[in-house]
């Protein structure tokens, strides 16, 4: 029996995309409507759709967006803390700055 | 630096790659077409971004990745492989022996999300396990351990599919 | 929407690292510009549910975030909102022994507060900068755990500047 290796590159070799799919994703791409080949090519998706598969894709990809939207407030909000660590960081600097305390993250080295 | 092929071109080049990508994580031809489709709008959208050819390649399999690892974590109520019942075009490779494949298939569906895509970008697309710590945004040592420990799984899982068939074999 | 959004902020009932920012209701009208940020726990976990979104880095720093609030107001001038609030929101939030501490800066017209909370583990589950100047009144408050020397790290990316976590320079200047 070959190695596990060789088994995997055998079995996961390209697979070839299924017939008219760069069709559709371009004509989709362009915004153009997608007429099927076959009227029945039009029932079945209807009926995927029906059966909630297009339903569930479309929630997922609402959620993927709240997602990313919650992304980049959160980064906006690590940013205005980096922003004013650094603001910190440079007024301790300076002579003429009060700094009332200042401590290190390390329990074991409590300056005060 | 040589200008991009337009989209349509970049389309046909590398929907293969994302089909095989999102095929085999998902294990569900219906799924890996709707990925695939996702992934080249978004590609659609992003492409003014890009800068060569490479680049794309690049973006396709991290975009491919990244959605495959997303939907499976969704999928992880479905027990086992959702394997389509229209059965295989014959293996135009002679060395590859089909059943083999499918039971290997069918175990690198059980594997977790993140090792199940690693597993899959390193033997569909030999990428190095640099390469797929930059595409994951994985520390290189997280990639190996998944792939190490995918390999073992994958070997144990094939092995016992292999005793099962002796077993089930007519003396 | 956005007067209902930060209402909302300001009264939500609090966990321990939470702090109070009641004192600050109605503020945003008299402000140029606000920003004002609130994601719960379960946009942090939906969030966390996708892979990719935050770059590995940031993901990691901030896996233990569990809430997130940013209250910020940009004033056109100075005086248009009370230095005694901010003060007095400090007052509180030092009062509770679980805060401590990290950085505190006296500067005319104002000041700015840099906290974190002890859990009950002795680990750091809450952070608040409060940062009042005479046209910007500024508070972020994390509830959850900040990997702050991972936070350090990311000093160029993402957009966030360069922090320098000096180790070498341990200074203490007391009033």
């Amino acid at each position: 029996m070959p190695n596990i290796e060789t088994q995997l590159r055998a079995a996961l070799r390209r697979k070839d995309a299924p017939a008219g799919l760069a069709g559709r994703i371009i004509a989709k791409a362009e915004g153009r409507r997608v007429r099927p080949q076959f009227a029945w090519l039009a029932i079945a998706a209807a009926v995927l759709v029906m059966a909630g598969i297009g339903w569930q894709y479309q929630q997922e990809r609402e959620r993927r967006l709240a997602a990313e939207n919650t992304a980049q407030q959160l980064e906006f909000a690590l940013r205005m803390v980096a922003e004013r660590l650094t603001k910190v960081e440079r007024q301790v600097r300076r002579p003429e700055m009060r700094v009332i305390h200042l401590q290190t993250n390390r329990p074991q080295e409590n300056l005060q | 630096m040589a200008s991009l092929p337009g989209f349509a071109e970049i389309v046909h080049q590398y929907q293969n790659l994302v089909y095989s990508v999102a095929y085999y994580s998902l294990g569900n031809r219906a799924m890996a077409e709707e990925l695939t489709q996702d992934v080249f709008l978004s590609l659609h959208q992003n492409l003014h971004q890009l800068e060569s050819l490479e680049h794309v390649k690049h973006w396709l399999r991290r975009t491919a990745a990244h959605r495959c690892i997303d939907e499976v974590r969704r999928q992880k109520f479905r027990k086992g492989p959702g394997l389509d019942e229209v059965p295989e075009p014959a293996s135009r490779d002679r060395w590859q022996d089909p059943l083999l494949s499918r039971q290997l298939e069918e175990c690198l569906a059980s594997l977790p999300a993140t090792a199940r895509v690693v597993t899959i970008l390193r033997y569909q697309e030999e990428m190095e396990p640099a390469e797929i710590a930059e595409s994951l945004q994985l520390p290189v040592a997280t990639v190996k351990s998944r792939l190490h420990r995918a390999l073992g799984m994958l070997r144990v899982k094939m092995q016992r599919k292999e005793s099962a068939c002796q077993i089930s074999r007519p003396s | 929407m956005k007067l209902a959004m930060t209402l909302a902020i300001l009264a939500l009932p609090l966990v321990a690292q939470e702090v109070d920012l009641s004192i600050f209701k109605g503020l945003e009208a008299k402000a140029r510009e606000t920003s004002n940020i609130d994601l719960g726990p379960e946009q942090m976990s939906l969030m966390k549910g996708f892979s990719g979104l935050l770059g590995g880095d940031l993901s990691e720093a901030t896996a233990g975030l569990k809430r997130v609030k940013v209250y910020s107001l940009e004033f056109d001038k100075d005086g248009m909102y009370s230095l005694a609030d901010a003060e007095s929101v400090r007052t509180k939030v030092k009062s509770d022994s679980k805060w401590l501490s990290l950085i505190s800066v006296k500067e005319k017209g104002g000041f700015t507060e840099i906290m974190t909370h002890k859990g009950p583990n002795g680990e750091m589950d809450g952070f608040l900068v409060l940062a009042a100047e005479p046209r910007e009144l500024t508070i972020v408050n994390i509830i959850g755990v900040l990997d702050m020397n991972k936070l350090a790290k990311l000093g160029g990316k993402f957009g966030i500047p360069k922090i320098e976590v000096d180790k070498e320079k341990k200074k203490t200047k007391e009033d």
